[in-house]
């Protein structure tokens, strides 16, 4: 009855498939093995990340306080409605989030030192292998990222040695297409530097906040630490000193690093977000790198309180506040300079939510 | 390429004879190449063939005629509203009688709008389809043990087979 209808060559396939909804997706893992297989190739998440990125939604994690709490995955259309997405599986709760890069979710159970690997577009969970050597002091600092390159998601987890000054790095760094640990170099870092967790991911490589430790540095000396995942190496790179305070966070912009930052509104009590983007030189060898800070918000709303910015969805700043005993969402135009806020509910104050976009 | 010629005759993989208009066919580099082709032979009575049946060739055409001013000269918003629109009355066809013709045919013609819209098409229309419906059109067979099934069903309750 059905013979007519052609056999379509599997790219084709693969293209319809990466643009189905998470819901169709699931139900579709039962029409046969292949396709079960296929949803949860780096590849095809990849694929169907960038299609939902094309239909415009924010994913909102809220990271658990001491209470479980299941509802903490919501998904903002465009259209400004808050959906629930779904209730993530009762594993994946009272979990950090580590990061996420291409539709995968890296979590932590901190005591346990052990990791999860969480894909909400299939509801998989992964429990990744406890790593191997971990000196008395734990797990320093964490980061979380997918490398276009290699087409492998890595897991980079530090432990110091001792916190006192003569404390080294051990680094270790977990391939999820190997799906086991290895020991890396820290390079140049050796014990001069301290990362501020956890790291972000983007265009395959992982970027934290670092600053220096050690009398080579001084102590007041920031500066980006990137760890590319192909490569499984660090660098420095440098950041304007005005731009780095506690609330600064990274993103991305027009497709580069970027970085957001408050700072105060010169002899008033309110501040202002500004926005930074990282572009590499061309021609020169000793800086590759270079910072151009391109917005400044209006001052934030008054009687709202800042906790912390996101990201940048659709042109507009993210921000995480909290009004009358409410979360609520802060936009940021960055065309018209405007305000806009989304009520989330009651959480608590303090309530930490990252979001993917 | 000699500005007189308007449109040129091709074939379709039926045998069958269609006119398409020199701007319409830029929408697609190996039509543009075969009308480069013919413009520029001495033989102007070869009528090139175009590996596409006749029944999806009407309206890969269609669909380039339509959309070609827009891509030759930029349009407004309106018009690129207007465009949207007359895209989804055009993509009102059934799956397994034409659209996954047209997926074929634009991928070998490389019209990236066209293939664009109708892997978005086909994804909307499964959507609304049963697992067993999904495997009839594309020609799958359930390879799943019956204890595959039984697991898949204890982590997604709900999860249907049929």
């Amino acid at each position: 009855m059905d013979s007519d209808a052609p056999y379509l060559p599997e790219e084709i396939l693969t293209n319809i498939l990466s643009r189905l909804p998470v819901k169709s997706l699931i139900r579709f893992q039962c029409v046969c093995k292949d396709w079960k297989n296929l949803f949860k190739t780096p590849s095809f998440m990849a694929e169907h990340v960038l299609h939902s990125t094309q239909q415009d939604s924010l994913l909102l994690l809220k990271s658990p306080g001491y209470k479980c709490n299941p509802e903490y995955v919501r998904l903002i259309h465009r259209d400004m409605q808050v959906l629930e997405y779904q209730t993530p599986p009762s594993s994946v709760r009272q979990r950090d989030i580590i990061g996420s890069s291409n539709g995968l979710v890296c979590l932590i159970l901190m005591y346990k030192s052990s990791f999860i690997l969480w894909n909400p577009a299939t509801r998989e969970v992964l429990r990744v292998p406890k790593a191997p050597n971990l000196y008395h002091t734990g797990i320093c600092d964490l980061g979380f990222g997918f490398s276009p390159i290699v087409n492998d998601y890595k897991i980079v987890l530090l432990s110091l040695s001792s916190l006192d000054d003569d404390g080294v790095y051990l680094v270790q760094v977990f391939s999820v297409s190997k799906w086991s640990w290895k020991e890396v170099e820290v390079g140049k870092l050796k014990g001069m530097v301290s990362f501020v967790a956890p790291g972000f991911s983007f265009d395959g490589a992982i970027f934290w906040f670092g600053f220096g430790c050690k009398p080579r540095f001084r102590a007041s000396k920031r500066f980006l630490i990137s760890f590319d995942i192909a490569t499984e190496s660090f660098a420095l790179i440098t950041i304007p000193k005005s731009s780095l305070t506690s609330e600064s966070r990274l993103t991305t912009y027009d497709n580069k690093l970027a970085m957001l930052s408050k700072s105060r509104v010169e002899s008033t009590e309110s501040f202002s977000i500004k926005l930074w983007v990282m572009e590499k030189r061309v021609g020169t060898s000793r800086k590759r790198w270079t910072w151009r800070k391109i917005y400044t918000s209006n001052p934030f709303p008054d009687r709202t309180y800042f906790l912390r910015s996101l990201t940048i969805w659709r042109n507009e700043i993210v921000i995480v506040g909290v009004t009358g005993g409410e979360t609520v969402l802060v936009f940021c135009n960055l065309h018209t300079n405007e305000f806009k806020m989304l009520t989330m509910g009651k959480y608590s104050i303090g309530t930490v939510i990252s979001a993917i976009s | 390429m000699s500005s007189s010629v308007e449109a040129i005759t091709v074939l379709s993989s039926d045998g069958d004879e269609f006119k398409i208009t020199v701007s319409a066919a830029k929408l697609s580099k190996p039509l543009n190449w075969m009308l480069e082709d013919v413009c520029f032979s001495d033989d102007c009575d070869e009528v090139p063939t175009i590996e596409v049946n006749s029944k999806t060739l009407v309206k890969v055409i269609e669909y380039c005629e339509k959309h070609a001013p827009r891509a030759n000269s930029g349009a407004s918003d309106s018009d690129a509203e207007e465009l949207k629109k007359w895209d989804i009355e055009f993509m009102k066809m059934d799956v397994k009688d034409i659209l996954f013709h047209i997926l074929m045919a634009a991928n070998y013609l490389h019209m990236e709008g066209l293939y664009d819209l109708a892997c978005q098409t086909a994804a909307d229309l499964m959507k609304g389809m049963t697992v067993s419906q999904i495997r009839k059109i594309f020609h799958i067979k359930n390879d799943f043990s019956s204890e595959e099934q039984e697991q898949l069903r204890r982590q997604h309750p709900g999860c249907s087979f049929d």
